[in-house]
């Protein structure tokens, strides 16, 4: 039996097993069940995606603190900046504000003030091209991952991303070499257990609805402000979640969230969500928002979160519309749609506006707009111009560059579709 | 009238938002419709009602389906007999399943009556 079981994958066996086990025990084990196992083992494996990996949960079950602007971090063993370092040199400063070892190291640095036309507008790429490297007292160099920019007119600020740092290591060095010459700044490190960061307790409260389960898997209070982490997770025919929100539809292609999520509790206060510190997609079908909310009224009990939209993208057959003439009645993973207007452009390309009627399905849900177009079955890219649907999510207004006079197909895949229902979440704190 | 047109409306809207039950599935979701069932007393339940014997690898899938759909959810336990309650959305596919039922079976006799 023993071996049948471990025919499974781990994460179901990690699941399920001692379950399975204790059934099995309960009753005659025969060539049936044996028989019953092994199917059981390949559609296990056929459907990875039916158990999740407890990653999202099992994550916040370990000891975490939160760090603003960073998120929920592994306390044990993870290190962070024991106080900002800022070094000036002639006109420009090099701040270096924030740096966490968990998990991986991130660094957040920035130069000021600079000359406007350095700012990383409209692109940060300028910035890329640093040599950006992290050094520890033992002279081991960390392998660097991934770099962003941002910042402000005068400013920029980047975080660097490194593996993490060794437990046992105090001391370290910053060496950054770019326009404003090399720089290296030596730093202190404290472990991230001993810093003032909040610890997080671990709510794993869910609600459910409209087969989308929303759970509240961290959450951390301070002086001065208090953190949620949130994690939606559904099954097919979500291929996946994109954006969680409240009080109001999602207007716009690119779901910016018109009205905020709200945090109250059982004094009756309300509050405002003063910034989204991260998302992330830790898994198929999952997603993860890190929240950050006003302080909490130090009498607060029992806080709730409720959530009354959630953005999901659905799996669906493709919808093909070939042009010319373009114009007619189309079904998009069970979405009507009348392409209203197809407007070719010559100058400066060869370019077609059309604009998409969109009706309620079946179920009454709107199309928002499509997670994909391609042209000629290959990614659209640069030759999808433009994605827009208007408020009232009715129209869909595309751009699409195409090859010439030649005929050609736009496909729209995926349809994405905001979910109403009440998700309402609720823990003690 | 009025409700049943809204009630039939719905069970519609219902219908087309579901996941596709499997056989298994539906009857994890009938047994667990009057209180929540650890995973051998659902395959009692289901041998006693439908006289339908569901082996430990069939329960599970149809258990990991329902719990990734949102269907139902474990409660907190011992791991060994971890009980699982249905949960609201759980309650409408169930009940939209028993309403496809009741129009297939409907139809069925009334042209069998014929």
């Amino acid at each position: 039996m023993k071996r049948l079981i471990s025919l499974y994958p781990e994460r179901w066996r990690e699941r399920y097993r001692a379950e399975i086990e204790a059934l099995i025990a309960d009753r005659t084990f025969d060539l049936r069940v044996a028989l019953d196992l092994l199917k059981g083992a390949l559609d296990a494996h056929v459907h990875p995606e039916l158990v999740r990996s407890g990653l999202l949960l099992s994550a916040a079950g370990a000891d975490r603190v939160f760090v603003p602007g960073m998120g929920f971090r592994a306390a044990e063993g993870g290190l962070t900046l024991k106080q900002p370092v800022e070094v000036r040199r002639g006109e420009v400063s090099l701040w270096l504000g924030r740096i966490v070892s968990a998990e991986r190291t991130d660094v957040d640095f920035a130069f000021s003030p600079i000359d406007a036309l350095l700012a990383p507008q409209p692109s940060p790429t300028p910035w890329i091209g640093w040599t950006v490297e992290l050094r520890d007292s033992t002279g081991r160099v960390y392998r660097a991952g991934g770099r962003g920019a941002g910042g402000t007119l005068g400013r920029v600020s980047i975080r660097a991303t490194f593996e993490p740092i060794a437990p046992e290591i105090r001391h370290a060095e910053l060496r950054v070499d770019g326009p404003f010459g090399r720089w290296e700044i030596p730093f202190d490190l404290v472990p991230l257990a001993e810093s003032e960061a909040p610890h997080a307790i671990t709510p794993d409260a869910s609600a459910h609805d409209q087969g989308i389960t929303l759970t509240a898997t961290a959450f951390a209070r301070a002086a001065d402000y208090t953190a949620l982490r949130l994690a939606a997770i559904a099954g097919p025919p979500v291929r996946f979640v994109r954006a969680i929100a409240v009080g109001t539809r999602l207007p716009g292609a690119f779901a910016i969230r018109a009205e905020p999520i709200e945090l109250s509790d059982d004094r009756g206060n309300r509050y405002g969500l003063r910034s989204q510190v991260s998302t992330a997609w830790p898994e198929p079908g999952a997603y993860q928002e890190t929240l950050l909310f006003g302080p909490l009224a130090a009498d607060a009990q029992l806080v709730t979160v409720t959530v009354e939209y959630i953005l999901v993208e659905l799996s669906a057959e493709p919808c093909r519309i070939t042009y010319p003439p373009g114009t007619g009645d189309y079904l998009f993973g069970g979405f009507p749609m009348r392409i209203r207007s197809a407007t070719p452009d010559r100058m400066p390309d060869q370019y077609l506006s059309l604009e998409v009627e969109t009706s309620e399905a079946a179920d009454g849900r709107r199309l928002s707009h499509p997670g994909r177009v391609d042209v000629d079955e290959a990614d659209g890219g640069f030759r999808i111009q433009q994605v827009r649907t208007t408020p009232n999510l009715r129209v869909i207004q595309l751009g699409v560059r195409h090859p010439g006079d030649e005929p050609f197909t736009i496909t729209f895949r995926n349809p994405v579709v905001d979910v109403p229902g009440r998700w309402a979440v609720s823990f003690a704190v | 009238m009025i409700v049943i047109v809204v009630r039939s409306a719905l069970y519609r809207a219902a219908y087309y938002c579901r996941v596709a039950l499997s056989e298994e599935a539906r009857l994890i979701l009938v047994s667990l419709a009057d209180g929540a069932k650890h995973g051998y007393a659902i395959a009692q339940d289901v041998e006693r009602f439908a006289s339908r014997r569901l082996g430990p690898g069939t329960l599970y899938g149809a258990i990991a389906r329902l719990e990734s759909w949102g269907y139902i959810e474990p409660l907190a336990g011992d791991a060994r007999r971890r009980p699982y309650r249905l949960t609201s959305a759980g309650l409408r596919a169930l009940k939209s399943e028993i309403h496809v039922l009741r129009r297939l079976t409907s139809a069925a006799a009334r042209r069998l009556a014929r």
